[in-house]
């Protein structure tokens, strides 16, 4: 141990089991948080995240997709899925990083191919900011769920023809067009919007609570 | 070498065998299955699909939405005709008549507007590339009203501290005046007298109609004492009680606060104050003058108790009146 | 060529005296539009020697504390006060088509000042309550104030 520092594990810096979310009294969401500067996108089980995260989540820096830093104030909550069981959301926010390390290692070239180009061959940017990272963490979003959804046809994880799953957004115009993305493929998903008025960065943990314990609420009137 | 097996120490107990015994199963190898983490319990048919991007159709903006403050008419820009320039800035006198609470919204109103022309000003210099001035000729007008808003709130300020010194000197002609014109009223026109005699105190001294929100000072307890000073002048042509009370005392006028209080507070009406002159004299005899020093401690103290009485309706008059 | 005594300039040649402005063959100056500059613009906090110091009226609003942090003190901060009640019937601007007001203070010398006027205005308080004075008539565009 001499010479290395240990970091110390809290909250959101490891991976938790359904076991764990239930017993600490988390509702089933998974987190999806945007940086303002970049434009990249990070995924979590609680409300919020660590640096842990962030190394997990973007394993391959380059010039186009840098490490983000863990400053708070660059961060901010682009959604909130609301899922039935912590079963699913478990599965839905390890799908979401497995997808995300399809896409940064192992089908890199592919995900790349797919990005709109600028003149100069390279993903598009405008600054420092590149769009195309929240628009595949919507599509990304939408492959796992449906997929979640399909599997769950055999496995009986979640019950399909619920309408449990709710996605709060905190701008709807980041989810795409609902007739040609959504409908198709997710049916029965509820979209809503977080609520605006006021300072919505400086209460967001605030508001991230409240969420929570609505969801809290829903799923013990369907319980009951 | 050494050519046998061995067992551990369990393996002669489930191999042993006898014949009563039937043989025990077979020993399964535990499957250890690896702790949930992030990277085992993924999907194995995931793809990865093109990017979804997000459309303006998804954003409903809505009418009560703050930043409308911002636009005229919900208007990108009004066509410089369609703005009002021949309208002219409010005038001092115009504002002098208004209440502080109307000047204070009509700034912001004046505020309001300016952020709309300031806008379509920038719009017009900097998109469309105009030059008329009309924008800015009527931001200029709505300036004036502002600062001409400024003007009279500090005219009134001033023209407040002036007086409050200056009165320093008139105060004293300023009552003699009020209780000439009181007394002079006959008894017809009470009421209008009473009424003008409780805008008197208030302007004057501070005592406010309603019992808890006055402030207790040295001005509150000396009105307290010439209003009920007031009272008995008033009432004693008409009550001889009243006219012997007042001869009974030293000067002809009440100087002690816990009686001039008694007198205060009884109601507008020969009667009434008979009777409290009645109570002082009964009071009197318990020999409790109050010192000069201490008038405003005991006032309040009356004050704050008889604003208790008064919160609870049930509690008779009279009871009140033995209070003090 | 030998400077010019100043009690004579006016008999030197007018090139001398422009001399180190040349000019365009126009006559413009080559190199602007005027020969002092300008001189009216607004200092900047650019500019200055080093005690100059010019603010952006947005700081000084606490004080920092030995461990690095900043305390607020929210007296100073700057508040915007808004009206309980807004009047919203009230316009920026007034009709030109209605004639303005007028105040004489007749018999007051100091005008909107006079403690007197003050005065008088809480005798007749006094004395009447608030009552409806002329100015409340719409034709009324002159009053004593």
């Amino acid at each position: 141990m001499s010479g290395t520092s240990v970091k110390k594990v809290v909250g959101a810096a490891r991976f938790r089991p359904t076991k764990w979310l239930k017993a600490a009294g988390y509702s089933p969401q998974v987190f999806v948080f945007r940086n303002l500067q970049s434009g990249q996108v990070l995924y979590s089980q609680l409300p919020n995240f660590t640096d842990k995260q962030i190394d997990n989540q973007f394993q391959r820096p380059n010039w186009e997709n840098k490490k983000p830093s863990t400053r708070r104030d660059l961060w901010k909550c682009m959604c909130v899925i609301d899922m039935p069981n912590h079963e699913g959301s478990v599965q839905l926010y390890q799908n979401l990083v497995r997808l995300r390390y399809l896409r940064d290692v192992t089908l890199k070239g592919d995900a790349k191919a797919m990005r709109k180009k600028n003149g100069d061959g390279n993903t598009w940017f405008s600054g420092l900011y590149r769009p195309t990272y929240t628009q595949e963490a919507v599509a990304d979003i939408i492959e796992s769920l449906r997929k979640i959804k399909h599997n769950d046809a055999e496995q009986k994880l979640i019950d399909s023809d619920s309408n449990a799953i709710t996605i709060h957004w905190e701008d709807i115009w980041r989810m795409g067009d609902k007739t040609k993305h959504w409908d198709p493929l997710l049916l029965n998903i509820n979209h809503t919007e977080i609520e605006r008025t006021g300072n919505t960065s400086r209460e967001e943990s605030v508001i991230l609570k409240q969420l929570g314990e609505l969801a809290k609420q829903a799923t013990d009137k369907s319980k009951a | 070498m050494l050519a046998f097996k061995r067992g551990f120490h369990n393996t002669v107990n489930t191999a042993a065998r006898t014949r009563y015994t039937k043989p025990k199963p077979k020993h399964v190898p535990k499957v250890i299955a690896p702790p949930p983490s992030q990277v085992t319990h993924h999907y194995n048919n995931l793809k990865i699909t093109a990017p979804v991007p997000p459309v303006v159709q998804n954003i409903v903006c809505p009418d009560d939405h703050p930043l409308w403050q911002f636009f005229a008419d919900k208007k990108f820009m009004r066509s410089p005709s369609d703005v009002d320039s021949t309208s002219r800035a409010w005038s001092i006198p115009e504002l002098r008549r208004k209440s502080f609470d109307d000047l204070h919204s009509l700034w912001y109103i004046c505020l309001k507007e300016r952020n709309i022309l300031a806008r379509e000003n920038h719009l017009l210099r900097n998109i469309v590339n105009g030059n008329q001035g009309t924008f800015e000729d009527v931001s200029e007008k709505i300036r004036t009203t502002m600062w001409r808003i400024r003007h009279v709130l500090s005219e009134r300020d001033w023209a407040f501290k002036n007086a409050q010194l200056a009165f320093e000197n008139e105060r004293a002609n300023f009552i003699k005046e009020f209780e000439t014109d009181f007394l002079k009223m006959t008894q017809e026109e009470d009421e209008v007298a009473f009424e003008s005699l409780a805008r008197f105190q208030k302007s004057i001294f501070g005592i406010s109609e309603y019992l808890d929100e006055n402030v207790v000072d040295r001005t509150f307890v000396d009105g307290l004492k010439i209003v009920a000073n007031l009272k008995l002048q008033k009432f004693a042509p008409r009550e001889e009680a009243i006219r012997k009370f007042i001869d009974a005392l030293e000067n002809n006028r009440l100087d002690d606060v816990g009686e001039a209080f008694v007198i205060f507070t009884a109601e507008n009406g020969a009667k009434d104050v008979k009777d409290a002159c009645d109570a002082v004299l009964d009071l009197r005899d318990s020999n409790n003058k109050i010192a000069r020093i201490d008038e405003i401690n005991t006032v309040s103290q009356y004050i704050k108790s008889l604003a208790e009485v008064q919160k609870q309706p049930e509690v008779e008059n009279e009871n009140e009146s033995q209070t003090f | 060529m030998k400077a010019t005594a100043a009690r004579l300039f006016q008999e030197s040649p007018i090139s001398f005296l422009t001399r180190p402005w040349i000019k365009n063959r126009d006559g413009t100056l080559f190199y602007g539009i005027s020969k002092t500059g300008n001189r009216r613009t607004a200092l900047t906090t650019k500019q200055g020697n080093k005690t100059m110091y010019k603010g952006t009226r947005s700081s000084g609003i606490g004080k920092h504390t030995t461990l690095g942090k900043y305390m607020i003190d929210w007296v100073k901060v700057r508040t915007f006060k808004t009206p309980s009640v807004m009047n919203t019937d009230l316009k920026p601007l007034v009709s030109d088509e209605v004639p303005e007001l007028a105040h004489t203070f007749k018999g007051y010398q100091k005008g909107p000042h006079d403690t007197k006027l003050y005065f008088d205005k809480l005798r007749n308080y006094i004395k009447n309550g608030e009552v409806q004075t002329a100015a409340t008539d719409a034709k009324c565009y002159v009053e004593r104030g």
